[in-house]
C-alpha cells in the first residue's frame, strides 16, 4: 500500500491530527443543524470521527512523549522538503490563476514554458517546444476529437 | 446469457472506433503500468474527462483496456529494471530481475505475458460463471445487508491499506466529501459554506483527478530527477520471449495455482493485487521440491505472481458489478466511470444490462491478450519511458489533468477543486492516510447513506434491528473480525516480546 518516503516528525504528525481533531468536531456540530432525515447518516459518522480521530491524536501524543528525541526534530533535509512542496504548490496555483485570466489557450504554453525554465532549468528551445507541443495537444484532442469547449479566461470573455 | 455475451462481441468487434479506444486504453494503461508509481488508477482518473461524450459501452471499453494493461507494464519494470511498474508487480522482482542479469529478460518477459493472459482468462472465466449466481444471491439482500456489505467493503479495505487507524479517518473524510451538496430526502444544504459550485456536490472527477493525476505529479515534483534511477542494458529478443512462453506452459501447476489464488483473493474486497501475488509467490515457494532455486532467477517466480496478478481482476470485479462494492482504487475509480454514465452497479445492472458487463468482460479479455503480445514484442523500448526526467512530465501531466477536470462540465471550478484535492491527496501520501479508503467511502458514500436510512426507517428508529437481520448480522461480524485482525496481532506480538 502505499507509504510516504518522507520522514514525518512526531511532532507534525501530532499537528495534523490536531487539525482532523478540530474538522472533525466542526463537521459533527453542523451537522446536528441539518433538518429532517438529512442529518441522521452525517452524525453518526461525525461521532466515529471525532472518536477515530481522538485515539490518532492520543496515539501521537504518545509517541512524542515517549518516542526518540530524533524522530521530533525538524531537520534541513525537512526544510528542504518543506520548501520544494510549497514551490509544488505555488506552480500550480500560478497555472490556475494564469488559465483564470487568459484562458487554456494561453495559459498552458505559458504555465510550461515557465516550468521548464525556471523550475527545471531546460533550454528556450526545449521549453518553447514542450509548451508548443502540449499546447496543440491539447487543443485537438480537447477542441477537435472531442468537441469540449475550452476556457476563455476572463480577460478574453468568459 | 448466451444472447447477450454475442451482443457484447458484435459490438465490440464490428466498430472501428471500439476498437481504437481499446488500442488506447492499451496502450496508456501500459504506459502507465511502466512508470512506477503511476499506475491504473492514475490512468482512469487521467482519462475519465475523455469518456463523457462517449456512449457507455465505449467507455467501459476504454477503461477495460487500462485495466487489462497495466499489470502487463508493471512486469516490463519489474523485471528489467527491478522496479516494481505497480505495487502488485513487486513480488516478480525476486526472480525476474535475476533472470535479465542472467541475460534471460527475453524469457522472462515471455513468461510474464503468457501467464498474464491464461491468469486474465482464468479470473474471467470465473466471473463469467459467478455472476449468474451472484445476480440470485444479490436479491436477498435488503437495506442493512447492503450497508453492513459496503461497511464490510470499507473495512477490509482499510484494514489491508497499512494503517487502520488513519484508513478509517480517510474514510470518515471520504464520507463527508460525499455529503457536500443539496440533500433531496432530507431537503437541506449540506457542507455547501454557501457556494454555489457546491450545491451540486462535488463532482467525482476532479476529485478523482487531484487525488490521483496531481498528487502524483507532486510526490515526483518533490522525488525530482528521473522517474527510475535504475538502469539495464539487457537486451529482449523476441525469440527469446518465445522460450518464455513454452516455459510458462511447461510449469502449467503453477500458472494454474497462481491464477487460482489471484482470482480468489480478488474477489475479496480490499485485499487487493499485492496479497495475491505475494500469496502465489510463497505458495509456487512452498509446493516447489527445489525452493532454493527461488530468488536467483526462477522462471515460476516470474509465472506464479503474474497469474494471480491478472487473474485478480476478474475476482475483483464480483463484488464491483454485483453488490456496487469496489475492492480496490482501480475498481472505486471504475464504479465512478459507470456512475458517471449513468450506470448503477449492483442486482438492476445484472439483470437489465448484462450486455454491458459482457463488453467489459470481452475488452478486459483483448486488452490483456493485446497488452501481453505488445509488451513482447516492444519491451526493450517501453522499458525507456521510466528514465524520463520527471520535470518534462509534471507540467504536462498537471496541464492535460486541469483541462480534464473543467472539461467535463465545463466548470472552472471543477479545475479549482481538481488542484485542492491534489493538495489533499498529496498531504495524505506525505502524512501516510490512505487515499484509497477516501476514494471507496466517497463512492460507496450515496449507497450506505441511502441503506442506512431506509433500514433505520424499517426499524423504527432502533440500530439493534441490524443485528435482528441475519445476513447483516453475518456481513457485521465479518466487518468485526476484519477489524479485530490487526489488534490481535498487535497483542500477540505484545504478548511474545514480554
Amino acid at each position: 500500500m502505499e507509504q510516504s518516503s518522507i520522514a514525518v516528525s512526531n511532532r507534525s504528525a501530532l499537528i495534523v491530527a490536531l487539525l482532523i481533531l478540530v474538522m472533525a468536531v466542526w463537521l459533527l456540530i453542523a451537522a446536528y443543524d441539518f433538518s429532517g432525515g438529512s442529518g441522521v447518516f452525517p452524525r453518526f459518522i461525525g461521532w466515529v470521527f471525532v472518536g477515530l480521530t481522538l485515539i490518532e491524536v492520543v496515539v501521537h501524543l504518545k509517541a512524542l512523549v515517549s518516542g526518540p528525541a530524533g524522530r521530533a526534530g525538524y531537520s534541513a533535509s525537512t526544510n528542504e522538503i518543506v520548501l520544494k512542496e510549497i514551490k509544488g504548490f505555488l506552480w500550480i496555483v500560478f497555472f490556475l490563476v494564469a488559465v483564470y485570466l487568459t484562458g487554456f489557450m494561453i495559459g498552458i504554453p505559458l504555465y510550461i514554458f515557465a516550468f521548464l525554465r525556471l523550475s527545471a532549468g531546460r533550454s528556450f528551445q526545449q521549453c518553447a517546444i514542450m509548451a508548443v507541443a502540449a499546447t496543440i495537444f491539447v487543443y485537438i484532442l480537447f477542441r477537435e476529437l472531442l468537441e469540449y469547449r475550452l476556457y476563455a479566461g476572463v480577460l478574453f470573455g468568459a | 446469457m448466451f444472447d447477450s455475451l454475442l451482443i457484447a462481441f458484435s459490438y465490440l468487434f464490428s466498430d472501428a472506433v471500439n476498437l481504437l479506444y481499446l488500442t488506447l486504453g492499451v496502450v496508456v494503461g501500459i504506459l502507465f503500468g511502466i512508470i512506477p508509481g503511476l499506475g491504473g488508477a492514475t490512468a482512469i482518473a487521467l482519462l475519465l474527462p475523455l469518456t463523457f461524450g462517449m456512449a457507455p459501452e465505449q467507455a467501459i471499453i476504454l477503461m477495460g483496456g487500462i485495466m487489462g494493461a497495466v499489470t502487463a507494464g508493471g512486469a516490463v519494470t519489474a523485471i528489467l529494471l527491478n522496479t516494481p511498474g505497480t505495487a502488485p508487480n513487486a513480488a516478480t522482482c525476486f526472480d525476474g530481475f535475476p533472470l535479465t542479469q542472467q541475460g534471460k529478460a527475453g524469457m522472462a518477459i515471455g513468461a510474464a505475458a503468457t501467464s498474464h493472459v491464461i491468469g486474465g482468462i482464468f479470473g474471467l472465466f470465473t466471473l463469467t460463471l459467478v455472476l449468474p449466481v451472484a445476480k440470485t444471491i444479490v436479491l436477498w439482500f435488503g437495506p442493512p445487508a447492503f450497508f453492513m456489505l459496503a461497511l464490510l467493503g470499507l473495512t477490509s479495505l482499510t484494514v489491508s491499506s497499512g494503517n487502520m487507524l488513519r484508513g478509517l479517518i480517510a474514510a470518515c473524510v471520504g464520507l463527508f466529501i460525499g455529503f457536500v451538496g443539496y440533500d433531496e430526502i432530507g431537503g437541506t444544504e449540506r457542507y455547501t459554506g454557501g457556494i454555489d459550485y457546491m450545491w451540486d456536490g462535488l463532482n467525482i472527477v476532479p476529485v478523482l483527478i487531484g487525488l490521483f493525476a496531481i498528487a502524483e505529479m507532486m510526490v515526483l515534483f518533490v522525488k525530482g530527477g528521473a522517474i527510475s534511477e535504475a538502469g539495464s542494458q539487457a537486451q529482449v529478443r523476441f525469440t527469446d520471449t518465445l522460450e518464455g512462453v513454452k516455459a510458462a506452459i511447461k510449469n502449467i501447476k503453477t500458472l494454474l495455482s497462481g491464477s487460482v489464488i489471484g482470482t480468489v483473493i480478488g474477489s475479496i474486497p480490499g485485499v487487493g493485487g499485492v496479497v495475491a501475488a505475494f500469496l502465489s509467490y510463497s505458495f509456487a515457494v512452498q509446493t516447489s521440491k527445489d525452493k532454493e532455486l527461488f530468488g536467483k532467477g526462477d522462471i515460476r517466480g516470474v509465472i506464479a505472481p503474474e497469474a494471480a496478478n491478472c487473474s485478480k481482476d476478474g475476482g475483483s470485479l464480483i463484488p464491483t458489478l454485483a453488490f456496487g462494492v469496489p475492492g480496490s482504487a482501480e475498481m472505486a475509480l471504475f464504479l465512478g466511470v459507470l456512475i458517471l454514465h449513468g450506470l448503477n452497479p449492483g442486482p438492476m445492472l445484472l439483470i437489465e444490462r448484462e450486455y454491458t458487463i459482457f463488453v467489459l468482460i470481452l475488452a478486459l479479455l483483448a486488452a490483456m491478450i493485446l497488452s501481453a503480445v505488445f509488451i513482447c514484442i516492444a519491451a526493450y523500448y517501453l522499458v525507456r519511458i521510466a528514465y524520463i526526467d520527471s520535470s518534462i512530465l509534471i507540467p504536462s501531466v498537471i496541464a492535460i489533468s486541469l483541462v480534464g477536470a473543467y472539461a467535463v462540465h465545463n466548470s472552472i471550478g471543477d479545475a479549482f477543486a481538481a488542484a485542492f484535492f491534489g493538495l489533499l491527496g498529496y498531504l495524505m501520501v506525505r502524512y501516510d492516510y490512505p487515499r484509497i479508503t477516501l476514494v471507496i467511502a466517497l463512492v460507496l458514500c450515496s449507497l450506505m447513506e441511502k441503506n442506512y436510512t431506509q433500514s433505520m426507517i424499517m426499524f423504527g428508529g432502533d440500530w439493534t434491528g441490524f443485528f435482528k437481520d441475519n445476513t447483516s448480522l453475518v456481513l457485521f461480524s465479518c466487518s468485526a473480525i476484519a477489524l479485530s485482525i490487526p489488534l490481535i496481532q498487535l497483542l500477540y506480538k505484545k504478548g511474545k516480546a514480554h
